[in-house]
C-alpha cells in the first residue's frame, strides 16, 4: 500500500436533487503510484470529473462526499470512522456525514494539498484563466502561493515555465492577457501553473477536449516532456482511448459512477475483461475497416438517480444474463500480470456467480445493435 | 515540436497585434464616441477646477495654521486674494447683472462678468469655488459607496446562503427608503447639519445598497466560472480568490454605475445644501447659492441661472462619461 502516492478507496460522492440522491461517484477505487501515467476513462456523465473534484474536495454545493477514504502518501484527504451508508438508505436525502479525526483540515488541505501536492487541470483552457490578470501575473501569483518564493523570483520562475511548456518568446508573453492567446497556448500556461508549483500528482480533467488533434498531439508531447522531466505522477481523464493508448501506463474505466475495470494499458486494449469497455473500444473508428455504421452502444447512460439493480452496464451489454440483474459486481482482480487486471463483470471465474448456467436476457435498449455486436465481439464463449 | 507553438501563435495572431486592454485602449475606445468625449471633456475640467479651489481652500487654509507657512502669506483663499479677490469678500454692490446688461442695481462690469451676489460676492469666482463642494462631496460619498458595497455585495454572492441572506436583506432595508429622505433623517439623527464630513460620510453610506446589489449579480456569475475554481484548486483561500478573481471581474459595471452615481451624488449635495445642510455661509456651493439667489429671484434673475446651469453641465458631462464608458466597458459590445 505504501508504495502507492494516492489511493482511492470506496469513494462516494452523492449530489442530493429535487428527483432523488444522484450517486455521481458511488463506489470507486483506484490508486496511483508515484510518477506513474493513469487514465480515467467513461462517457459523459460517469463521473470523472466529480471523482477530480472529490479528491481535492472541491465538490460544488448541494454535492457531498458521502462515504471512502482517499489517502495521499501518509495523509488522509477524506476518511470516516463509520462505514459508508447503503444504497437504500440514502435514496432520498444525504446523510449528514462528518469526516473522521485524521482527515486534513479544510486548512490543510488548501496550504499543504491544493497547487502543491495535487495540481488540478481543467478542460477549457480559456475559461480557467482569469481574463482581466495577464497570463503570467496569474502563473506568478500561483507560484508565491505554492512556493517560497518572493515576487521577483517568481517571476523569472514564471518566465522559465513558460518556456518549459513549450511556449514561444515566453518574456513576451508574460504580459499577455487570456484572449490574446490561443487556446493551446492558454492550455500550455495552465500545464506551466500546475507543473510549476512542483507537486507530484497532477489531475487534468479533459485536458485536450476542447483543442483540436494538431494542438493536442503538440501538448501530449508537452506533457511526456515535463511528466519525465518532473516524474510527477498523472491522473488524466479523458474520453479519448486513443490519448490513453498515447499516454498512460494504467487506465481505469468508469460506467456510471462506478469503476468497471482497471488494468495497464496493454491489458487493457489486448484482454479486454468488461464488455463495456469492450463496446468502447469497438466504438472507435478504424480506418483499416469499412463499415457502414459505427458499432455505437446501444442505449444511454442510465441516470445515477436510480441505476439499474446489479451490474448497472446489464440493461446494454451484449452478455447479459439473468445473474447480471441480480448480483452487484465488484472491481476485483480476475487476472494476473504485471499489473493485476480487476473487472467488475460476474462472468469471470474470480465472481461464483454461476455466469455459465444463467438464462441470456432480452436486453431491451439493444434490439438492433444487438446481433452486430454479438458477431463482432465474439460473445461471452470467448473468454 | 518546436514548430507546433509557433503555429499555435500564428492561429493567435490577430488579437495580439492591437492588444485592447488597459486604460489606454478603454480611452481610446472613448474617444471615438463623441458624447462620451464630450462628458470626458466636462467632467476633466470640472476636476480640474475644483482640485484649484480644493487647494486653494482646504489645503492652504490648513497650511495657515502653521506658522512657517503663515509667515509665507500662505492663508485661506490665498491663491484667490492673490490673483483675484476672496470668493467670500465683499467687494462691489449686490446683485450686479453679468456684464452688458443692466439692472435696479447698476450696470454690470467687466470685474464680475457673471454678476454679483445678494452681498457683492463675484458669482463667477463663487461657481468656481462652489464646484470644489460638490466634486469632493460627490466623489468621496461614491466612493465610499462603491467600496463598502462593492465589499458587502461581493462577501454576499461569493459566499450565499445565510450570509447572502443577512447582508442582502439589511441592504434591501436600506434600499427600501426614499434616499434623500434616509440622509435627512441620518443627519437629523447625527446632528450634524454643518458638518461636510458627516453629510459625505452619509450619502456615501445610503449609496451602498446600489453598488452591493449591482456587484453581487456579477459575483454570482464570476464565481461560477472555472477560473475560480482553478484558483481554489491552485491552494487560494476564498478571500484570496474574491479578491484576485471574483473583484476584479465583477468591477466593469461599479466603474460605470459610479461615474453615473457622481452625477447623481452632486445633485443630492446640492439638494441639501439647498436645504441648508452640510456647508454654511460663506463657504461657497452650487446648492447654496441657488437657496440665496431663489429669494432674491425677482430682483436678479441671471444669479439663479449660474448655478443651476453648473449643476446640469457637470451632471450630464458625468453621465454621459458614463454612458460611454458602459460601452467600452461591456464585454459583449467590444468583443
Amino acid at each position: 500500500m505504501s508504495e502507492h502516492l494516492l489511493s482511492v478507496d470506496d469513494l462516494r460522492t452523492y449530489f442530493p436533487t429535487d428527483r432523488g440522491v444522484v450517486r455521481a461517484v458511488d463506489g470507486v477505487s483506484f490508486d496511483v503510484r508515484p510518477g506513474e501515467v493513469v487514465g480515467l476513462v467513461g462517457e459523459s456523465g460517469a463521473g470523472k470529473s466529480v471523482v477530480a473534484r472529490s479528491l481535492l474536495r472541491l465538490v460544488d454545493d448541494p454535492g457531498r462526499i458521502v462515504g471512502g477514504e482517499v489517502r495521499f502518501r501518509d495523509r488522509t484527504l477524506v476518511g470516516f470512522d463509520d462505514p459508508p451508508p447503503d444504497g437504500p438508505d440514502v435514496s432520498d436525502s444525504l446523510p449528514d456525514r462528518e469526516f473522521s479525526d485524521a482527515t486534513l483540515s479544510a486548512a490543510r488541505m488548501r496550504a499543504d494539498v491544493r497547487g502543491n501536492e495535487i495540481a488540478l487541470v481543467f478542460q477549457d483552457p480559456t475559461e480557467s484563466l482569469n481574463p482581466v490578470v495577464s497570463v503570467g501575473a496569474q502563473l506568478r501569483e500561483v507560484l508565491e502561493t505554492n512556493r517560497d518564493l518572493d515576487r521577483a523570483a517568481a517571476r523569472e520562475e514564471a518566465v522559465a515555465m513558460l518556456r518549459a511548456v513549450d511556449i514561444p518568446e515566453p518574456a513576451a508573453r508574460y504580459d499577455d492577457y487570456p484572449h490574446q492567446l490561443s487556446r493551446g497556448l492558454c492550455q500550455r500556461v495552465l500545464l506551466a501553473m500546475a507543473v510549476g508549483c512542483e507537486p507530484s500528482l497532477i489531475v487534468a480533467d479533459e485536458p485536450t477536449t476542447a483543442l483540436d488533434v494538431t494542438i493536442e498531439a503538440g501538448i501530449l508531447e508537452t506533457v511526456r516532456d515535463l511528466q519525465a522531466r518532473y516524474d510527477t505522477a498523472f491522473l488524466w481523464i479523458t474520453h479519448d482511448l486513443g490519448v490513453v493508448a498515447d499516454l498512460c501506463d494504467r487506465v481505469a474505466v468508469m460506467y456510471c459512477g462506478e469503476v468497471v475495470e482497471q488494468a495497464s494499458v496493454e491489458d487493457l486494449f489486448y484482454d479486454t475483461k468488461h464488455p463495456y469497455t469492450r463496446a468502447l473500444l469497438d466504438a472507435i473508428p478504424r480506418p483499416d475497416r469499412t463499415v457502414d455504421r459505427f458499432d455505437v452502444i446501444p442505449g444511454t447512460m442510465p441516470e445515477a438517480v436510480d441505476p439499474p439493480s446489479g451490474c448497472r452496464f446489464h440493461p446494454r451489454c451484449p452478455d447479459a444474463r439473468a445473474v447480471c440483474t441480480e448480483v452487484t459486481p465488484d472491481c476485483r482482480v480476475v487476472a494476473d500480470g504485471e499489473q493485476p487486471h480487476r473487472s467488475a463483470c460476474v462472468k469471470h471465474d474470480a465472481f461464483d456467480a454461476d455466469y455459465e448456467h444463467s438464462p441470456p436476457i432480452d436486453v431491451a435498449d439493444a434490439t438492433d445493435a444487438d446481433e452486430a455486436g454479438e458477431t463482432e465481439q465474439g460473445g461471452p464463449d470467448d473468454r | 515540436m518546436a514548430g507546433n507553438p509557433r503555429a499555435e501563435r500564428a492561429e493567435a495572431a490577430p488579437g495580439s497585434d492591437s492588444p485592447r486592454v488597459g486604460w489606454r485602449a478603454t480611452l481610446a475606445t472613448l474617444g471615438r464616441d463623441r458624447s462620451a468625449l464630450a462628458g470626458l471633456v466636462v467632467v476633466a475640467t470640472v476636476l480640474a477646477v475644483a482640485t484649484v479651489a480644493f487647494v486653494d481652500a482646504v489645503v492652504f487654509g490648513f497650511l495657515g495654521e502653521f506658522g512657517f507657512f503663515a509667515s509665507l502669506g500662505v492663508e485661506q483663499y490665498w491663491l484667490a486674494k492673490t490673483v483675484w479677490i476672496s470668493p467670500t469678500a465683499e467687494v462691489a454692490p449686490e446683485l450686479l447683472p453679468p456684464v452688458g446688461l443692466e439692472n435696479a442695481f447698476g450696470q454690470g462690469r467687466l470685474a464680475h462678468p457673471l454678476g454679483t451676489d445678494d452681498r457683492g460676492r463675484d458669482v463667477l469666482l463663487r461657481l468656481l469655488y462652489g464646484s470644489r463642494v460638490a466634486v469632493q462631496v460627490a466623489l468621496v460619498a461614491t466612493l465610499v459607496g462603491a467600496v463598502g458595497g462593492s465589499a458587502v455585495g461581493a462577501v454576499a454572492g461569493y459566499y450565499g446562503g445565510w450570509v447572502d441572506d443577512a447582508l442582502m436583506r439589511g441592504v434591501e432595508v436600506l434600499y427600501a427608503i426614499p434616499f434623500l429622505i434616509l440622509v435627512l433623517a441620518l443627519l437629523a439623527v447625527l446632528q450634524a447639519r454643518d458638518s461636510l464630513l458627516v453629510v459625505t460620510a452619509t450619502v456615501g453610506v445610503v449609496n451602498v445598497p446600489e453598488f452591493a446589489r449591482l456587484i453581487r449579480s456579477r459575483v454570482l456569475a464570476v464565481r461560477e466560472a472555472t477560473y475560480v475554481e482553478a484558483a481554489r484548486a491552485a491552494g487560494r483561500s476564498h478571500l484570496g480568490v474574491v479578491w484576485h478573481h471574483v473583484v476584479p471581474n465583477s468591477l466593469g459595471p461599479v466603474v460605470v454605475q459610479g461615474t453615473v452615481r457622481v452625477g447623481t451624488a452632486i445633485l443630492v449635495i446640492a439638494a441639501l445644501s439647498f436645504l441648508g445642510f452640510g456647508v454654511s455661509e460663506p463657504t461657497p456651493s452650487w446648492g447654496a447659492m441657488l437657496a440665496t439667489a431663489r429669494d432674491v429671484m425677482l430682483q436678479n434673475l441671471w444669479f439663479s441661472l449660474w448655478p443651476g446651469l453648473a449643476i446640469l453641465v457637470t451632471v450630464v458631462g458625468f453621465t454621459l462619461l458614463g454612458d460611454g464608458l458602459r460601452d467600452t466597458l461591456d464585454p459583449r459590445r467590444s468583443q
